[in-house]
């Protein structure tokens, strides 16, 4: 046991280059694209279409966002694990460290900064200074008070992380659609699904 | 190496995909498929927890490998075969799939089974999804279960986009993607 | 001088209106500033007229049928301005056209009593309506913005201010 988890953590290590490198040269190289403009208009009309059609309830809104991304992340996880090939993360930071320089930076093109831990290291916020998401839009009044706009990234974080075994809970803190200084969404783990990880792992 | 059959089963067990690819070879009926497939999902949680003992399994005669220390799997172009390109490999792009040495995530569970008349092998993924290869060498070389275990990552990367990416497949049901199966079929002809 | 500028819709509503002024220049006279509105639609047709009146210019270059919407002062190159369509009793009126049928119509009013026709620079009005046109196409890249509803923005009000300060009101 001790000699295979002293392998493990030499195997991530093991690439040379860094995640953020590794993430970068995906991004580059091995990712086909779209327009960038086409992404924001298709997830903009989707929001504004729930809208109308949940008559400016902005809650179910929100948590119908909330489930859409989810059915994105179980899926997209395969499509990350598939490409990536990383191996399973020892702690909550790495994988902090793999979702901002890596899965971002392959999906979105974006690299959100890690921070604002908690004291006893279960929960991190990520901070995104640019979101292709929400280009352009301008909140009315009363979406401004109650609207998520982007909260459709918290459901895919949610799902992905769930196939992997780790239950979270993700939800947005600040929005600078919504009059905040940044943009932060709060992961925070409450366990880790021991009996769910596939045999033949430690 | 002529990949007989694939199968590919979801993390509680249950057989999702079936295909055989040579038609002449030996025929099991789609009950006798579940039940392998149920078979080999008891058979890699229980080789996790007797390695490195080695056993004899009564269901397959075979040899296990034994624990080696976790390395990466070599990363094997074209699979061996003359180089051909896939013409189409969906959203990844490049030469290939992916083109280093991967970690593999399935370190003390069951990996490959060979028998005199054939070879399984198993590629299982951090959510639990397992990719396994029917063969009908008998083999035991290390070329031929980096070819494998290249070959099943590349039905991995094919699983990712043609079944993840249908909005009408539901996780954890059978695959009925035609779009899957075409690419497949293409991947394992190009051996 | 002081400017009346208004968006009009593609259904003649009216979109978006504001007045620029300054503390130098008077602004309209308050028994002339509810005209303003009328002066604007009543160009509309105007507008019209030149939309879709055929170019003869084109007709000889392009050949097939004639272009449409071309202003009489500029050749064919998908010029959207419109120049000094009209004028009132000494108020000149400007207008330009956009891609969607978005008509953005502007009048000039001159400083001291309107007795003197109002001077309209055709470059630095130009201008103003090109980034005007260009904030615009960013409000409709908004979701939440239906076509032809107000523009109710504050931050789209502030911006086509400092351009008129910049571009008109010297």
């Amino acid at each position: 046991m001790s000699a295979n988890s002293a392998s493990i953590s030499a195997s991530s290590a093991g690439p040379k280059k860094s995640l953020k490198t590794f993430g970068d040269d995906i991004w580059k190289n091995k990712t086909a694209k779209i327009n960038a403009e086409l992404f924001t208009l298709t997830y903009g009309s989707i929001v504004s279409q729930l809208c109308t059609d949940f008559e400016r309830d902005f809650k179910k809104v929100n948590s119908q966002l909330y489930a859409m991304g989810y059915n994105i992340g179980v899926r997209l996880i395969e499509d990350f694990l598939a490409r990536t090939a990383l191996p399973r993360c020892d702690s909550l930071a790495q994988t902090s460290e793999v979702i901002s320089k890596c899965a971002f930076k392959i999906f979105l093109n974006v690299t959100p900064q890690v921070g604002n831990w908690s004291n006893n290291k279960d929960a991190f916020s990520l901070f995104l200074d640019e979101n292709p998401l929400s280009d352009f839009v301008e909140l009315p009044m009363d979406a401004a008070k109650e609207l998520w706009y982007s909260n459709i990234l918290c459901g895919v974080l949610r799902g992905a992380l769930e196939m992997v075994q780790m239950d979270c809970d993700v939800w947005f803190v600040n929005d600078v659609l919504r009059g905040g200084q940044s943009t932060e969404m709060r992961v925070k783990l409450n366990r880790i699904m021991k009996d769910e990880i596939p045999a033949g792992e430690d | 190496m002529a990949i007989q059959t694939i199968l590919v089963i979801n993390k509680s067990g249950g057989l999702v995909y079936q295909r055989d690819f040579i038609k002449t070879g030996a025929k099991l009926s789609s009950n006798e498929y579940l039940i392998l497939a149920g078979t080999l999902q008891g058979v890699v949680a229980i080789a996790s927890q007797v390695t490195p003992k080695a056993l004899q399994i009564s269901a397959k005669t075979g040899s296990k490998t034994a624990n080696e220390p976790s390395q990466l799997i070599p990363y094997v172009g074209s699979l061996g075969a003359p180089a051909q390109n896939l013409s189409d490999m969906g959203s990844f792009m490049g030469q290939d799939f992916f083109n280093e040495s991967f970690p593999s995530w399935n370190q003390s569970g069951l990996k490959h089974v060979t028998t005199d008349q054939l070879s399984m092998f198993l590629y299982q993924t951090l959510t639990g999804l397992k990719f396994v290869a029917i063969s009908t060498q008998s083999t035991t070389n290390a070329m031929a279960v980096s070819i494998a275990e290249n070959l099943l990552r590349k039905a991995y990367c094919l699983y990712a986009d043609y079944v993840m990416k249908n909005p009408f497949h539901d996780p954890e049901m059978p695959i009925k993607c035609e779009l899957f199966d075409t690419h497949l079929a293409e991947l394992v002809g190009q051996l | 001088m002081p400017c009346y500028f208004a968006i009009i819709g593609a259904r003649d509503n009216p979109i978006y209106e504001a007045e620029f002024t300054s503390q130098q220049l008077n602004s309209f006279p308050p028994e002339l500033k509810e005209l303003n509105p009328f002066i604007l639609h009543a160009s509309l047709d105007i507008i019209e007229d030149l939309q879709w009146q055929v170019n003869p210019q084109s007709i000889n270059s392009g050949g097939g049928s004639g272009g449409f919407l071309r202003s009489r002062h500029s050749n064919n190159n998908g010029n959207c301005y419109l120049g000094k369509i009209d004028h009132f009793y000494g108020l000149a009126i400007t207008g330009y056209l956009s891609y969607g049928n978005m008509k953005f119509v502007m009048i000039h009013s001159s400083n001291g009593n309107g007795s003197t026709p109002a001077q309209v620079e055709d470059g630095s009005v130009k201008n103003f309506y090109q980034e005007v046109h260009e904030l615009f196409v960013k409000t409709l890249m908004n979701p939440f913005y239906k076509l032809n509803d107000p523009i109710t923005s504050p931050v789209f009000d502030s911006k086509v201010r400092t351009l008129a300060r910049r571009y008109l009101l010297k």
